[in-house]
């Protein structure tokens, strides 16, 4: 039956999809470590650019302009990696595109698979329809999310206040366009339906 | 007149000690870098229980307020915590003199050889391995001491300036006492606000010069081993 081989290969790309997800948490994850950190170094930045605060450590020689100058060095270093990783995710927000566009046209290729057939769900397996949607939501949600998180990234400087950075480093580990449940939930459905055809 | 097997004796003799100093180079940088993230950790936990206790004065205790002498408790703690934290960072500092020590001796090893090249030339601008000369295998060594011997003086005034912060807290604390007749060392208000700013801030610098290690070029040094390692490769 079409409709089984379709659904066959739709699975494939929900493991694949699933792969990204996964891709999509570690860096979500190094991108809240990245955030965390430079929100320490940009607290640290006007007590460094004080002269008064150095204490004993004025009557050493060079040592407020070093130690500023490497602060900034590392603070430079982190907000390339921080990019790096907006990059990363760029790279997993396309790949889920190319998975939901590639669903979409292996259905649109078939012409056996009619509307009507497209929304026909054997018992817990979702159908054809409900796949591909899930799919383009799976992919939506992450590039929605993506774009808030290049904003966010791009309002990182060398003159951001503490709690500017906070906000960032919480709305970034917030994910407001991803709903993980709702996402674990598509992923679920078709992961464990294909174990129940196989019994 | 120096005949080629004093030539080959002698690059031999750099051979060995060029080995002997690049080993001694990377166990002191390891200890070095030991030494310093857990100095962070107990810089930290000094900067930590110090803020606790300018805090503590001013701290809402709420029902916890009702258990006598629970502050003055709390203070006895935190000093007992900021001593440990102290203790424990000289420990690290002196460990950081040993690793600057052990870069020490790598630079003497090259120098006794550069001594004796200076006095009887035979290398002279010749290799000791494939390419470099012993004399910018020298400087090499006596640039990676000369930046971490720089920096152990940081380090050295990093640990003098929490202790100088520790002797200010407990004189400004035992003056509270004999006028109040109790524990009330941060003290609340725009002064004292003001001064835990400040100390604050002095605390991050601390904090920060003990981590970065500015007069560290880490990756100059990274390139100077690995530049050498390169060059030995083979031999």
């Amino acid at each position: 039956m079409a409709s089984g081989r379709v659904l066959e290969k739709l699975r494939q790309l929900y493991a694949k999809m699933d792969a990204e997800v996964k891709r999509w948490a570690a860096l979500q994850d190094r991108g809240i470590s990245l955030l965390r950190t430079l929100t320490n170094i940009i607290s640290r930045i006007p007590a460094l650019e004080d002269p008064g605060s150095y204490g004993v450590l004025a009557a050493l020689p060079n040592l407020p302009t070093l130690l500023l100058s490497k602060q900034l060095q590392s603070l430079d270093e982190l907000i390339v990696q921080l990019q790096d990783c907006l990059d990363d995710a760029q790279a997993v927000a396309d790949s889920m595109a190319r998975h939901a566009q590639q669903a979409q046209r292996l259905v649109q290729h078939d012409r056996s698979l009619t509307p009507a057939v497209c929304a026909v769900s054997a018992g817990p397996v979702p159908s054809i329809t409900q796949c591909l949607e899930g799919l383009a939501e799976i992919s939506r949600m992450h590039a929605d999310e993506l774009r808030l998180k290049s904003a966010l990234v791009f309002e990182v400087r060398y003159d951001s206040s503490e709690a500017d950075m906070q906000q960032v480093a919480a709305l970034y580990a917030a994910q407001l366009h991803i709903d993980g449940g709702h996402v674990r939930d598509l992923l679920h459905v078709v992961a464990a339906t294909e174990e129940r055809r196989r019994l | 007149m120096a005949t080629p097997l004093d030539l080959r004796n002698r690059r031999r003799e750099a051979q060995r000690a060029v080995r002997l100093a690049v080993n001694a180079i990377n166990s002191g940088l390891d200890e070095w870098k030991a030494a310093v993230g857990d100095g962070k950790q107990h810089a930290t936990a000094l900067t930590n229980a110090i803020l606790t206790q300018l805090h503590l004065p001013a701290m809402p205790l709420t029902l916890l307020g009702e258990a006598t002498e629970l502050r003055a408790a709390a203070t006895v703690k935190l000093l007992q915590q900021q001593a440990e934290a102290v203790a424990q960072l000289a420990g690290c500092l002196e460990r950081l003199r040993c690793a600057v020590e052990r870069l020490a001796e790598a630079t003497a090893g090259l120098q006794q050889l550069l001594d004796s090249e200076a006095s009887a030339p035979l290398l002279m601008e010749g290799a000791v391995f494939a390419t470099l000369p012993l004399r910018v295998l020298g400087n090499m060594a006596a640039e990676v001491e000369r930046m971490h011997r720089a920096e152990l003086d940081v380090k050295a005034a990093v640990l003098h300036g929490f202790q100088q912060i520790l002797d200010t807290l407990r004189a400004a604390e035992d003056r509270e006492r004999k006028s109040k007749g109790g524990l009330d060392s941060g003290g609340v208000g725009t002064l004292a606000a003001a001064r835990e700013d400040k100390l604050r801030r002095t605390m991050q610098v601390y904090l920060t010069a003990w981590l970065l290690s500015a007069h560290v070029d880490e990756r100059g040094v990274e390139a100077h081993l690995a530049l050498i390692a390169s060059d030995m490769r083979g031999f």
